[in-house]
């Protein structure tokens, strides 16, 4: 098993090496000798490689919420599921939602045969709307929202099988 | 505890020839082993890659928790076999760490002739779930295997202790209560199909995961039924519609990914309240060991030496320390763990018998396990002994130490020849974990009085047929007998046909004996009680 | 939060103070009115929804009740829910704090018919400044300058033509909008017919009122607005505020007094506002906001007629309590205040912390609020409404909470704040904390020259600052050190293997 987390969108193998006065740990294939010192469950001393950082954590479900040096880090851990891959994979024709919001109105249908660029759904966030387009030519395969309904961001709103993939 | 005084003068000429000797004896090891583990044909790497598949190491190593150890056993198994056709024996096992809980890992090495089971495969993995039982340890299977080695059928069918072995000791394992896991990568067919079967939870892999107890070839050629492989024994078929596996992974990655889940379920057995400290490591530095061991098993060594090099502090308390000194024993902490320790230093005789014995009676006494540290030629012999009683004495020590109900860990640290190997808890007398350092050979006597003694009765037998040999073919026989001998006393054969649980290196025993000592704790240490002692 | 003195007052025999408020607002804003009514010794009542039941004005408040609604804003929203309230408790007055309810004259008029004082205005002045063009037209008979703009109809004939020739870029902003929106720019000729026709639409929607004006925009002018205080007959003003830093119309960073503004056009401008509220018998406080353009002409934008979320940025230069002010100004009390009494100390900013991706877009995040850590120090205010477990949904405003710093001079306010910033810790929900502390470090901003282009057109110098390795690495063995699977595993693993570590034989 080999922990992985993820900052920015970059991905980092980081892994336990050694436990004795200090921790030996391994980043990207470099080790570092850590210390902490914990004040409580959020806060402490970090001593990493001989650098002293106070530091702020929090935890939410696969997200580790840091402060340290001054400023904020959202740290994504990957479960081994994901690492996996047991997601499917993203296909070109995926929209995700750019943002929290609710659902004003679809203005297809599944099974209708879209032009890129053509506008699929009004969705209003923070009182402002946005229409929602076509990222390929092809045909409506799913449509998981309905009007009135509201997501998170990064929700599969729509999904357009590409006119490439489509059997003849 | 009082601290080994050492004596060794790393300066002496003595040292720095043992040394030079060992590192190189030390590198060929490293070399062979390696070789064992990682050197396959090119095509047996692309055949895996093409089917999609991992290498059996490389999915050992997501399998197990990062930052803790692997003690692989055996790995030089059938390394003099099969004119070196099976590495390893086709397969891997060991002892580690996965989701923080003690496991034995039995895996198929499909990289090795598809993982076909050779006699010596099927030998080692009954010893590895032999391990598993004594210990009332979890297993995981890493099944991928193309069946048995067919040629070699009659050495791995029929007896015993053979394939029949594997599905019997998972049987008894799982009567025991302890868990087992198959992590389906491959095929198993035929009997290899029960190891899944007979283990608690399974997680098969689509694809290329298969369990059926007979191929499709096997089912035309019997019923004439045509069938694909994934419909007879599939991973959609087997969990969605049989139900002998219970996990079905779309990639091996998420069938480690769930393993590792279903593992984090599992109760811990209570460990034995064992006396333990705090580890410290041994104050004289263990890589002085290579220059402690001589070049030959006819020169001895100061076996105090080596304990010095391999328990916490360098601390013994030394039993007798005045009697019967061909045999060193006393307590000492390996890893924190309190153990008492027996090593020879020289012959063995009814005083150093006798305090053997007694020293094992207190272990059994104090709960506290044995470590057997061998280099023995044998037990004293001749008239004033045998009249003072020393194969009784012999006797007693036998009797104590195979009935011993703690833990026995075996060291083969240099010479084990005769009935010095019984005594000292040879092979017979089930030790958890029996462990060979390179240099070690193992024969009922040493190979100059064997090979003297064969070339004698062969020298005859040419006598009686009328050709009688000249000084330079007895010579020639003499040397011939001796190589082949020689051969069959190394650490490397005895390792081949499993008479150990592996090679190691002088320095990495301390840590594969603390994890030995750290397994065997599953259960209580019973009540001593031993059989008659001819007194 | 730095105490502010309240007024060295005379309270004649016929004035009594309200007994009990109702806080018809949540979040910050509600702790704020609630510290107010607590300095005055005035009983306060708290209303909140289901989701704000662990908010801290809850908890704190004499009394408090939970109100309903179809959704969180619809509950803050419901008149008729709120009057029953008051009715069934006896409040004697009602505070609306900002947004909701603060600028809805029907509100204010159902409030007295019930005998309830409304903490604002009268009605008629919401109703004056609330619609724009009402507004517009007032300040321009008082010979205050507006933008140019048209406010025909939309759907007039010549209507496209006028507003062509008012020259692009323009601005088409609906009649009862306010707090910056309902306001979307038209680039060209092409887009003005179908940003006319969304427009309507939205402010239909959000306002209740389709009117939309048009006005020429000004891509790169200052936002200054003036605080006031009115109690009917006598107005004060307290100086400016700057309030240029802005994305979307929504204002990030304000600050006061505004920095390059000439004592000459300070006054003038202060003096237009006062002009405006006393000529509109203003009673509370109120803000008028400018345009100030860079060949310094300025022109009126509106007037709120409610306390700003900005207001601690005046209240720190002037030791004023403005919520107070507001309170007692309700209660009959007149204007103690001379304009001679107010002095303008040092220097203030306010930056306001919001949920929100500000490095992509601005784009609103949510999360849960797992800790809060409030940064100490002199001159750091804090105005925040946050608590640990606070859901962060797109229900309300993505605005959790404003860090105010005052220093003696705007360069001291600038350091003071970028330290209280580095200070301020806000996990579980993505913030603009960081965002906030490189624009305060950007040239443009140390000058004090920045205007409304200014987030607009330097988002691409704004980006995600790079950590250094160090500080990566410290960050992912953190991780490491938190992630609780690997806890979980480090404690269930007998400690011989830690030790070891990862060996191999």
């Amino acid at each position: 098993m080999r922990p992985q987390y993820r900052i920015n969108g970059c991905l980092h193998e980081v892994v336990p090496k050694r436990q004795g006065h200090t921790r030996r740990i391994g980043i990207d294939g470099r080790d570092l000798d850590v210390a902490q010192v914990a004040a409580d469950q959020h806060r402490g001393t970090l001593i990493v490689a001989g650098h002293r950082y106070a530091y702020h954590v929090a935890q939410d479900d696969g997200t580790l919420y840091i402060h340290l040096g001054g400023r904020h880090f959202e740290v994504g851990i990957v479960d081994e599921f994901q690492a996996a891959g047991r997601h499917d994979a993203d296909g070109d024709g995926d929209l995700r939602a750019p943002m929290p919001g609710v659902v004003e109105a679809i203005y297809v249908a599944v099974g209708d045969r879209v032009a890129a660029g053509q506008p699929m759904l009004l969705i209003e966030s923070m009182k402002l709307q946005t229409e929602i387009h076509a990222p390929v030519a092809g045909t409506v395969s799913a449509i998981n929202v309905e009007v009135g309904g509201s997501f998170q961001r990064n929700a599969l709103l729509v999904a357009v099988a590409a006119a490439s993939e489509e059997h003849p | 505890m009082r601290r080994i005084e050492s004596g060794l003068n790393t300066n002496s000429a003595l040292y720095k020839r043992y040394r030079e000797h060992n590192l190189a004896m030390m590198a060929d090891f490293h070399q062979r082993q390696d070789n064992a583990r990682h050197h396959r044909p090119e095509r047996d790497i692309s055949r895996l890659r093409n089917q999609n598949k991992m290498l059996p190491r490389e999915r050992l190593e997501l399998l197990l928790d990062p930052g803790t150890p692997f003690l692989e056993l055996s790995s030089l198994a059938a390394g003099e076999a099969y004119g070196g056709a099976a590495p390893g024996a086709s397969c891997i096992t060991g002892i580690g760490v996965v989701a923080g809980r003690e496991v034995l890992i039995n895996a198929s090495d499909s990289s090795v002739k598809g993982g076909a089971w050779y006699p010596l495969t099927v030998k080692k993995i009954v010893r590895a779930l032999d391990i598993a039982i004594d210990n009332r340890l979890p297993v995981i299977h890493l099944c991928d295997s193309a069946g048995g080695f067919l040629p070699l059928q009659s050495h791995l069918f029929g007896d015993k202790y053979m394939a029949g072995r594997i599905f019997r000791n998972q049987s008894q394992l799982s009567k025991l209560g302890c868990q087992q896991l198959s992590l389906v990568f491959g095929h198993c067919t035929a009997g290899g199909a029960y190891i899944p079967a007979l283990s608690d939870y399974s997680v098969i892999v689509a694809g290329t995961g298969a369990v059926f107890l007979g191929g499709p070839p096997l089912v035309k050629a019997a019923t004439g039924e045509d069938v694909s492989v994934d419909e007879l024994g599939g991973a959609r078929m087997h969990t969605s519609v049989s139900g002998t596996c219970d996990y079905y992974a779309a990639s091996e990655r998420e069938a480690i990914a769930l393993g590792r889940e279903i593992v984090m379920q599992w109760a811990q057995p209570p460990k034995f309240a064992l006396q333990r400290e705090t580890p410290e490591e041994p104050y004289y530095d263990p890589d002085e060991l290579y220059g402690i061991i001589p070049d030959t098993t006819k020169a001895g060594f100061d076996m105090r030496e080596v304990i010095a090099r391999m328990v916490d502090g360098s601390r013994l308390a030394e039993y007798q320390p005045d009697y019967g000194t061909t045999l060193v024993c006393g307590f000492a902490n390996l890893w924190g763990y309190k153990v008492g320790i027996i090593g020879n230093n020289g012959v063995l005789f009814n005083d150093s018998s006798l305090k053997a014995a007694h020293f094992m009676e207190l272990c059994n006494q104090n709960r506290v396990p044995l470590i057997f540290l061998q280099n023995i030629t044998g037990y004293m012999v001749g008239k004033e002994y045998e009249q003072q009683g020393i194969t009784k004495h012999g006797a007693k020590m036998i009797m104590v130490q195979a009935c011993s109900e703690v833990p026995k860990f075996t060291v083969m640290t240099n010479g084990s020849f005769g009935a010095g190997n019984y005594g000292m808890c040879g092979r017979a007398f089930d030790a958890r974990y029996l462990f060979s350092w390179p240099n070690s050979q193992i024969s009922v006597m040493g190979s100059e009085q064997a090979a003297n003694t064969l070339a004698t009765v062969k020298i005859d037998q040419l006598r009686r047929t009328g050709e009688a040999p000249d000084p330079e073919q007895i010579e020639a026989i003499r040397q011939a007998v001796l190589a082949d001998y020689e051969n069959q006393t190394s650490a490397y054969y005895s390792s081949s046909e499993l008479w150990d649980d592996g090679i190691l290196d002088p320095v990495a025993t301390r840590n594969a004996l603390g994890i030995a000592i750290s397994t065997s704790l599953n259960t209580p240490f019973g009540e001593p009680r031993y059989g008659v002692l001819r007194l | 939060m730095s105490s502010c003195s309240g007024f060295a007052v005379a309270i004649t025999g016929e004035i009594t103070m309200f007994r009990k408020v109702l806080i018809a607002n949540r979040g910050e804003i509600a702790l704020r009115v609630l510290r107010a009514l607590r300095d005055l010794q005035v009983l306060a009542v708290a209303i909140y929804h289901h989701d704000d039941r662990h908010s801290p004005v809850v908890a704190l408040a004499d009394e408090a009740v939970e109100i309903v609604g179809d959704s969180p804003t619809a509950a803050y929203l419901d008149t008729a829910q709120i009057l029953a309230v008051c009715a069934e408790l006896g409040v004697d007055a009602v505070h609306p704090g900002y947004g909701f309810l603060s600028e809805n004259a029907g509100f204010a008029r159902a409030l007295a018919a019930a005998g309830i004082t409304f903490i604002g205005p009268s009605p008629d002045v919401i109703d004056l400044m609330g619609d724009k063009i009402t507004s517009r037209d007032f300040v321009t008979s008082l010979g205050v300058p507006v933008p140019p703009s048209i406010t025909l109809a939309a759907d007039t004939p010549q209507f496209v033509e006028r507003a062509a020739e008012l020259g692009f870029p323009l601005v088409v902003k609906a009649s009862a909008g306010g707090g910056g929106k309902g306001m979307s720019i038209v680039r060209g000729v092409g887009e003005l017919a179908g940003t006319l026709r969304v427009a309507a639409s939205e402010a239909q929607k959000y306002f209740g009122d389709n009117r939309v004006y048009v006005e020429r925009y000004f891509a790169s002018a200052r936002h200054i607005e003036v605080q006031v205080l009115g109690d009917g007959r006598n107005v004060v003003h307290l100086g400016e505020r700057d309030c240029s830093v802005q994305r979307r119309f929504q204002k990030i960073v304000e600050e006061s007094p505004a920095p390059g503004l000439s004592p000459a056009k300070r006054e003038e401008i202060c003096a237009a506002a006062v002009d405006i509220a006393r000529a509109a018998h203003y009673a509370s406080a109120g803000t008028v906001e400018f345009l100030y353009t860079d060949s310094g002409e300025f022109f009126f934008l509106e007037m709120n007629t409610r306390i700003q979320v900005e207001h601690p940025v005046t209240e720190m230069v002037t030791g004023i309590d403005l919520v107070a002010a507001q309170i007692r100004i309700a209660a009959g009390e007149p204007l103690a205040l001379a304009q001679s009494d107010i002095a303008m100390t040092g220097h203030a900013i306010e930056c306001r912390i919001c949920a929100e991706d500000a490095f992509a877009g601005f784009l609103p995040e949510t999360g849960r609020v797992l800790y809060v850590s409030a940064p100490g120090g002199d001159g750091v205010r804090f105005d925040s409404g946050l608590y640990q477990g606070q859901r962060v949904t797109t229900a309300f405003d993505p605005m959790l909470a404003k860090l105010i710093v005052h220093g003696v001079d705007r360069e001291q306010a600038l350091a003071r704040s970028r330290q209280a910033l580095a200070g301020l810790v806000i996990l579980g929900v993505k913030t603009n904390l960081d965002y906030l502390g490189a624009l305060l470090d950007h040239p443009v901003i140390c000058a004090g020259a920045a205007d409304t282009s200014f987030v607009g057109s330097h988002s691409a110098a704004l980006t995600v600052p790079v950590p250094t390795q160090a500080q990566l690495d410290a960050v992912l063995a953190l991780a490491l050190c938190s992630d609780p699977t690997m806890k979980l595993l480090g404690a269930a693993t007998p400690d011989l293997y830690t030790t070891m570590g990862h060996w191999r034989n």
